[in-house]
């Protein structure tokens, strides 16, 4: 259902239970009014979390005050059906406002949350907190433009999975895309996937270090996975500049 | 005729009563709740996962597998009793690949039935702890985790139970309500036992436990068809303890047409009265902590669903206007009480998983007049299933819950 359509249902829910507790002739209607009235008022100004607290309660206290007093002074069943409805408009009343109130707040959190989503979707994706392929190049052009200025070395490795069962490929790139997360460096390399490849930016590192890191990697790999062969093949090579990176990743991509 | 309507009032309403502080308990706990703190050690760990023809399901429950997340040794045994169909190729695969899942196929025996198949699996399999999952479940990454970190810190736990969630949901109304029963009856009452009387129930999956405890209780019941309940019995009887872990959840699915339901629930009840007449039996069920949980399994099982049947006959005969006897109480109201306390219960429930939904809250509403009626024919079913194999003499079959065709999670 569509908010608005929901947000218009129960102001109509709500109304229509109002006008009904005001104009049908039932016991301790003027009574149930004013207090349907306050609950309005005190039901909007308490904390989210006391909302329902109170509607719940309120209801509840309404049923026991009923049943109390159709126990001593009710003799008539008659009377009894009287009160089930009063007690009916006024439940009817208070759930409509109090789903009212709800949904609105509900409203605002969706929004909050997609944006929020929205952001973290631009940073990571998948079941590995692994870096989106832009935001991989992002941080890119700041790690190389700093490697650049201290004439240290970058390295661009590519992991490109070559299992071809449609069935695990998946399960098998999230287990070498955590393995990659746990074997780089945090905070200091960069690790991103698209497709059936996982692609590394290492910084400040000499071809010595990249090769000692793929073997703790295929160490961590080997840990999880059975395969007697590798599944997968490693292509590096050495990058300066963000030019030589957007062509590495070009001739990967 | 006035004594039987007096004692009915007073026994439902004292069951509300009884179940409203349950709730309240849970809603209590589950505000309060914190995950537990992390293990210096984590122990070796099993997964068992009893499958029979789950071709269906059980590629989405193994990459959930292949996803959880452990700090400790884990492996996962499928255990294959006896499948016609392609569930053996599809866990043979993933066991190529993944150095944690294994597949186990089970000789065939009897009697036919999830406890047979998991005591099979405890014979085979070395490790501290412990885990059930049902073929269809696919628990959250760190389910596991959490449930070994609970049993760890809490002192004398024979393990852990995590929350047990509906993943086909908006499939139609019953599936939804299904979802609703299963988060006041199944979840915030759990927690709502745990808070008050510190009683766990073990639920069938997403359940941790010692296979010291089980070693040392002689294993499953092969004849108890709500294997869960019978074990939780015994545990409680020898003084352990099972505390609820909200925060570790499986997704399973729920049956989602009429008969698959009342199939599957019919067994839950057929089991929970051979726990009943085991219980009658056994006098160490009727002391302590255990007498709790036996009383309740009368009340729920047996008790709750009798007074509804009398509250819905005699609500039927004043409609009709049949003259009932005057008590000097309030039928009307208290019955119309009855159905206010119920709902405020589910409502409640809403509120603590955060999922209130003006669909949610009107499917509440109708659920006294729908939903709970069907237990009366379940009752009325198992009873006569039950009865009629005592009589024959014969052991109930075990009825596998039917499986749905869903989507295949990538």
């Amino acid at each position: 259902m569509k908010n608005n359509l929901k947000l218009g249902i129960l102001i109509l829910t709500m109304l229509g239970f109002g006008w009904a507790l005001f104009s049908l002739v039932l016991p301790f209607s003027t009574e149930m009014l004013l207090v349907a009235g306050l609950s309005i008022l005190f039901m909007t100004l308490i904390h989210e979390r006391y909302v329902f607290l109170y509607g719940i309660s309120i209801i509840l206290s309404y049923g026991i005050f009923l049943t109390i007093f159709a126990f001593f002074f009710t003799q008539r069943p008659e009377l009894e059906i009287m009160y089930v409805y009063s007690h009916l408009l006024f439940t009817g009343f208070i759930l409509s406002f109090w789903l009212l109130l709800n949904q609105i707040k509900q409203i605002g959190y969706e929004a909050s949350e997609l944006r929020r989503q929205v952001q973290l979707l631009q940073k990571y994706h998948g079941e590995t907190d692994i870096l989106t392929v832009n935001e991989f190049t992002e941080q890119a052009q700041w790690v190389l433009k700093t490697t650049e200025r201290r004439q240290e070395e970058a390295w661009f490795v590519e992991i490109s999975i070559n299992i071809k069962n449609k069935r695990t490929q998946q399960n098998i790139k999230e287990s070498l895309e955590r393995a990659t997360l746990s074997t780089i460096r945090q905070k200091f390399d960069l690790a991103t996937s698209t497709g059936q490849s996982i692609y590394l930016l290492l910084k400040d590192i000499d071809e010595e270090g990249v090769r000692l890191m793929m073997e703790r990697y295929r160490d961590k790999v080997k840990q999880e996975l059975n395969l007697l062969d590798s599944p997968y093949e490693v292509r590096k090579e050495q990058v300066s500049n963000l030019n030589e990176l957007s062509r590495a990743l070009g001739k990967a991509i | 005729m006035n004594i039987i309507i007096t004692a009915t009032v007073v026994l439902f309403w004292i069951l509300l009563l009884f179940y409203s502080a349950v709730t309240i308990g849970g809603v209590w706990y589950r505000l309060r709740f914190r995950n537990p703190p992390k293990a210096k050690h984590y122990p070796s760990v099993a997964v068992l996962i009893p499958a029979h023809n789950e071709e269906i399901v059980i590629e989405n429950t193994l990459r959930a597998m292949a996803r959880l997340r452990y700090e400790g040794k884990l492996d996962v045994y499928l255990l294959d009793d006896s499948s016609k169909d392609g569930t053996a190729a599809i866990v043979q695969e993933f066991a190529e690949v993944f150095s944690r899942i294994h597949y186990i196929p089970v000789p065939p025996g009897n009697p036919k039935g999830k406890s047979r198949v998991l005591n099979y699996g405890l014979s085979v399999t070395e490790s501290d702890y412990f885990v059930v999952y049902d073929a269809d479940n696919e628990p959250e990454p760190d389910a596991l985790e959490k449930l070994v970190q609970a049993a760890e810190a809490v002192p004398n736990a024979a393990g852990a139970v995590g929350y047990v969630k509906t993943k086909n949901v908006d499939t139609n109304i019953l599936t939804r309500m299904i979802a609703l029963e299963f988060q006041v009856f199944q979840l915030l009452m759990q927690c709502g036992r745990w808070a008050l009387f510190r009683l766990g129930s073990l639920a069938g999956t997403n359940m941790l436990l010692r296979r010291s405890v089980i070693e040392k209780l002689g294993g499953y019941d092969v004849y108890a068809l709500a294997e869960d309940a019978e074990l939780t019995v015994r545990l409680t009887a020898a003084g352990y303890v099972l505390p609820v872990i909200p925060t570790s959840r499986t997704w399973e699915q729920e049956p989602e047409t009429l008969k698959a339901f009342i199939k599957q629930r019919t067994r839950w009840l057929t089991g929970n009265l051979y726990l009943l007449e085991k219980s009658i039996k056994d006098r160490s069920h009727w002391r302590g902590k255990t007498f709790v949980l036996s009383l309740q399994h009368l009340f729920t099982y047996l008790i709750f669903v009798l007074m509804l049947l009398i509250s819905d006959v005699f609500f039927i005969l004043s409609v009709a206007g049949v003259d009932i006897p005057n008590i000097g109480a309030p039928l009307m109201m208290l019955w119309f009480m009855t159905y206010i306390v119920y709902t405020a219960q589910l409502l409640s429930a809403l509120v603590i998983d955060r999922n209130v939904s003006l669909t949610n809250v009107l499917y509440i509403l109708v659920m006294y007049f729908t939903y709970a009626q069907l237990f009366i024919l379940l009752l009325i079913r198992s009873v006569s299933t039950y009865t009629w194999s005592k009589l024959r003499k014969k052991t109930i079959a075990w009825d596998k819950t039917q499986r749905f065709k869903g989507r295949v999670d990538s």
